[in-house]
């Protein structure tokens, strides 16, 4: 006996309640979505209310095992034990959809093959009840040998007697309910015959499999079995597989087709007479919604005002909590200023801490806002019919509307979205939609537009205050990447990743109200997320950067003409009337100063040198050093940009306008000459620049992940960073001679 | 059911069948038949076009085929009137 954990592996359809029924068993949260291709990656939870351990492994939804998209080749590695670091699962719950058996079972019949434990969970009982089905479970489990359960794991009805049912699963010497017969015996001898001759050979070859592993070699031409025998490289193996399908062909024996037709025949022989469901071709409600919003124009016109109408409620919904953190962030300042001393821990905590990272922190409101947009679209059911209405676009560049769900969340952030592209099962078109996702504008972008818009974009009113210019630079920004996407992604597919046009096959689930659960819990991951980037990497980048603007300098006038200026303000408090005017005068001196002393550290500082270094490459944009230094600093993550900024600011800034925040210490920088360095050309030129390039480590590592090459991420970041410069010469060369760097 | 079998692809909005030949590519059709288009199979069309969305057996698909994929629908009596 081998004392290890036991695991059990859930499978099912997409959208028949996998994840939904996992969280029920679990008690622990996995994703769950209203689109195929939620769950990326396998999760694994453990049983609750279970004497022994059990581990509870939701996979990514599938329509068969016979493997086409990268997720789908993850469901099957896990059932066979082959899935690096996932051990071969005790157990199999496969999750139907009980008001489409017929072909849920189709499933079903692959997975009984494999012979391991099984349970069928019909779930969506609800509905059978509700739409008046008739299902005969019980001669149902008799002619297929495995116990059946019927739950409605949304309410969570019957998960108590899942959880029990997994338990006897998994016990030692359980056998009742190991399936009976396995569909495969019904294939024709010819393909069985073929299929123990490949097995026999395997195992000749030091490499045996199990039997159903061969069929799927067999069967599916170039599928995810075939590579894998493929890179083993063992001899005459290709050669063998190919002239064996030769002969079942000959044979009549129809590769790859006979599969679904001897299925759906065993299917049909188990079903028969027990299960019986109305007739489901009437129009519904949900088709009347479709019809217009999967309209060719229609379609498209609702999905863009959906979109302005977003970047519209972001201004509008996210100004009044953002000046309430900025507030509590001016009070904090306040609050360091009279409890530290002058020195190098003040100026840390000031400049480094407080402005760097509050910086960050109060785009919050805005994240938190765009983020419970894109899960409410994501749950009610409507990215598929978008995704449906771009195909027809999509198409044209020789991509197909499967690219657009993880686009779409690349949104929110490209390292999920790039996992997302998983489900896409054409591989070139999942490397195109891999190499354009981190141009979509992500929401570590947003508080760079903000900042930029909300400082020098006019605070233009239209129709009655409900249409603002801000709002409408921003969805503008945003549609920057996107429009960009299209000639690169056309680029790319014809260039180098050339091959046939795609074809586009995708279920559309029905519409629902959007569950309140799954929005708070996605919100708060995203925004838990963010937060903790600013808490680690954005902290940490900020007091580097804070100390290479402090550092060698000579600090001693910094801090003589700081005391002086506090024992002057305490004279001036003491002072009488008529001495106060000496000392208001003495103290503006001081204050003088204190401004020279500022920049004069931070021009003679590690940054001020490296700033001096990179200041001709980034004129041309429009940029003085200080944002060149910052944008350097924010390679690593763009939304270092806002803490890099405030503590430059911060650290250079004249005196009265340290507590008015980083928008205030903008407007007041100034050329050499005098002139603002802020115009609104600079501003969008930066916008334009944070757009398009590639500043984001997290990125680059995961595209390196599902690529498995570092050349793919270097290329994204040189075509990216490339793009971006070009990007912003030219709006600032065009804004400029328009008029708008004054 | 007397009517001649159409391709899919002629079917006008709420146009009902049943599927009665399916050609192409045999690796294509059989991830149609997988998602549950088969032989055999009601199918109402919802929204024609390139890409179209039908209704099969209640579940509504969206689809665009390859070139060489034809797929022939019997049309019921009622909807050809
Ligand atoms: N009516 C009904 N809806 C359900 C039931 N179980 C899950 N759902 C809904 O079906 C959708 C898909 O669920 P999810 O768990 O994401 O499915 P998965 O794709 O298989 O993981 C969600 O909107 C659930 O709320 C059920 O028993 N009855
Ligand atoms: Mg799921």
């Amino acid at each position: 006996m081998k004392p290890s954990k036991k695991s059990v592996a859930l499978i099912g359809n997409p959208n028949t309640g996998k994840s939904s029924l996992f969280n029920a068993l679990c008690g622990m949260s996995a994703r769950v979505g209203n689109y195929p291709g939620v769950t990326v990656e396998q999760k694994i939870g453990s049983l609750l209310d279970s004497p022994d351990p059990i581990d509870v492994i939701d996979l990514p939804g599938t329509y068969s095992l016979a493997a086409r998209s990268a997720d789908e080749a993850v469901t099957i590695d896990v059932l066979c034990g082959v899935q690096p670091g996932v051990p071969r699962p005790d157990a199999v719950v496969v999750i139907v959809d009980a008001t489409n058996i017929e072909r849920n079972f189709y499933l079903l019949s692959q997975v009984l093959d494999l012979s391991l434990p099984t349970l069928v969970v019909l779930n969506m009982w609800d509905r059978v009840v509700e739409e008046k089905h008739r299902v005969d479970v019980e001669t149902l489990s008799q002619r297929l040998g495995v116990s059946i359960l019927c739950t409605t794991a949304s309410r969570r009805d019957g998960v108590i007697a899942v959880r029990k049912a997994i338990q006897q699963l998994v016990a030692p010497n359980s056998t009742s309910y190991a399936p009976k017969h396995s569909p495969r015996e019904q294939f024709p001898e010819v393909f069985k015959k073929e299929s123990a001759s490949l097995r026999q050979k395997l195992a000749e070859l030091q490499h045996p499999v199990p039997a159903v592993e061969v069929d799927r070699i067999l069967i599916d031409k170039d599928g995810h079995f075939q590579q894998k025998m493929a890179k083993l490289e063992l001899p005459g193996l290709l050669d063998e597989i190919e002239s064996a399908r030769e002969r079942l062909s000959t044979a009549g024996c129809k590769i790859p087709l006979f599969e679904t037709k001897h299925r759906y025949q065993w299917v049909r022989e188990q079903i028969a007479g027990l299960v019986d469901r109305p007739p489901a071709n009437q129009s519904s409600s949900s088709d009347r919604i479709d019809r217009w919003l999967t309209h060719r124009w229609v379609g498209m016109a609702f999905f863009i005002a959906l979109m302005f109408v977003i970047f519209q409620s972001i201004t509008l919904l996210a100004a009044w909590p953002m000046g309430q953190v900025e507030e509590l962030q001016g009070w904090i300042q306040g609050w360091v200023e009279q409890v530290v001393a002058p020195g190098p821990l003040r100026s840390l905590l000031q400049d480094g801490v407080i402005a760097g990272i509050g910086g960050v922190l109060v785009f919050l409101p805005q994240i938190v806002i765009l983020f419970l947009f894109i899960a409410i679209l994501e749950d009610c059911g409507y990215m598929s019919r978008a995704a449906f209405v771009v195909d027809k676009l999509m198409s044209a560049i020789g991509l197909s509307g499967r690219s657009f769900l993880p686009l779409m969340s690349s949104f929110a952030c490209a390292v999920p979205g790039i996992m997302a592209t998983r489900t896409i099962d054409n591989a070139r078109d999942r490397m195109v939609t891999i190499l354009i996702a981190p141009l979509m504008s992500c929401s570590a972008r947003l508080p760079v537009y903000v900042l930029m818009v909300s400082a020098f974009v006019p605070d233009d009113r239209y129709a009655g205050g409900w249409l603002s210019l801000q709002g409408i630079v921003l969805f503008l920004m945003h549609c920057v990447g996107a429009l960009v996407a299209i000639p690169v992604a056309w680029f790319l597919r014809k260039f180098f990743f050339p091959g046939q046009a795609s074809t586009f096959l995708m279920e559309l689930h029905s519409y629902k109200w959007p569950s309140p659960y799954v929005l708070f819990q996605r919100v708060w991951e995203r925004a838990s997320a963010f937060v903790t980037r600013a808490g680690t990497l954005i902290f940490c980048t900020s007091v580097l950067v804070w100390a290479a603007g402090y550092f060698p300098g000579d600090t001693a006038p910094l801090t003589a003409a700081q005391k002086k200026i506090a024992t002057l303000q305490a004279e001036l408090d003491a002072a009488t009337a008529e001495g106060s005017e000496a000392v208001s005068s003495q103290l503006a001196q001081a204050e003088e100063e204190l401004n020279l002393a500022r920049s004069a550290l931070i021009d003679a500082s590690f940054l001020g040198m490296a700033g001096k270094w990179i200041e001709p490459v980034v004129k041309p944009l429009g940029w003085d050093w200080k944002i060149g230094v910052a944008t350097i600093a924010s390679f690593p993550a763009r939304e270092v940009i806002i803490a890099t900024l405030g503590t430059i600011y911060s650290l250079g800034a004249e005196e009265d306008e340290e507590s008015e925040g980083l928008k205030a210490q903008m407007k007041a920088e100034k050329w050499e000459d005098g002139r603002p360095v802020y115009s609104l050309a600079t501003a969008l030129s930066i916008m334009v620049f944070f757009a398009l390039c590639a500043q984001c480590s997290a990125t680059l590592l995961v595209i390196r992940r599902e690529t498995n090459s570092w050349r793919w991420p270097i290329f994204s970041f040189v075509y990216m960073t490339t793009l971006a410069y070009l990007g912003a010469y030219l709006t600032y060369t065009i804004a400029s001679a328009w008029g708008l760097a004054a | 059911m007397s009517a001649n079998p159409v391709p899919l692809e002629y079917m006008k909005p709420e146009d009902r069948g049943v599927v009665v030949d399916m050609s192409g590519d045999p690796c294509h059709l059989k991830r149609l038949q997988e998602i549950g288009l088969q032989v055999g199979c009601n199918v109402r069309m919802v929204c024609p076009g390139k890409p179209c969305m039908i209704c099969v057996e209640g579940r509504r698909l969206s689809l665009r085929l390859d070139e060489k994929a034809e797929i022939f629908v019997a049309p019921d009596d009622e909807s050809q009137s």
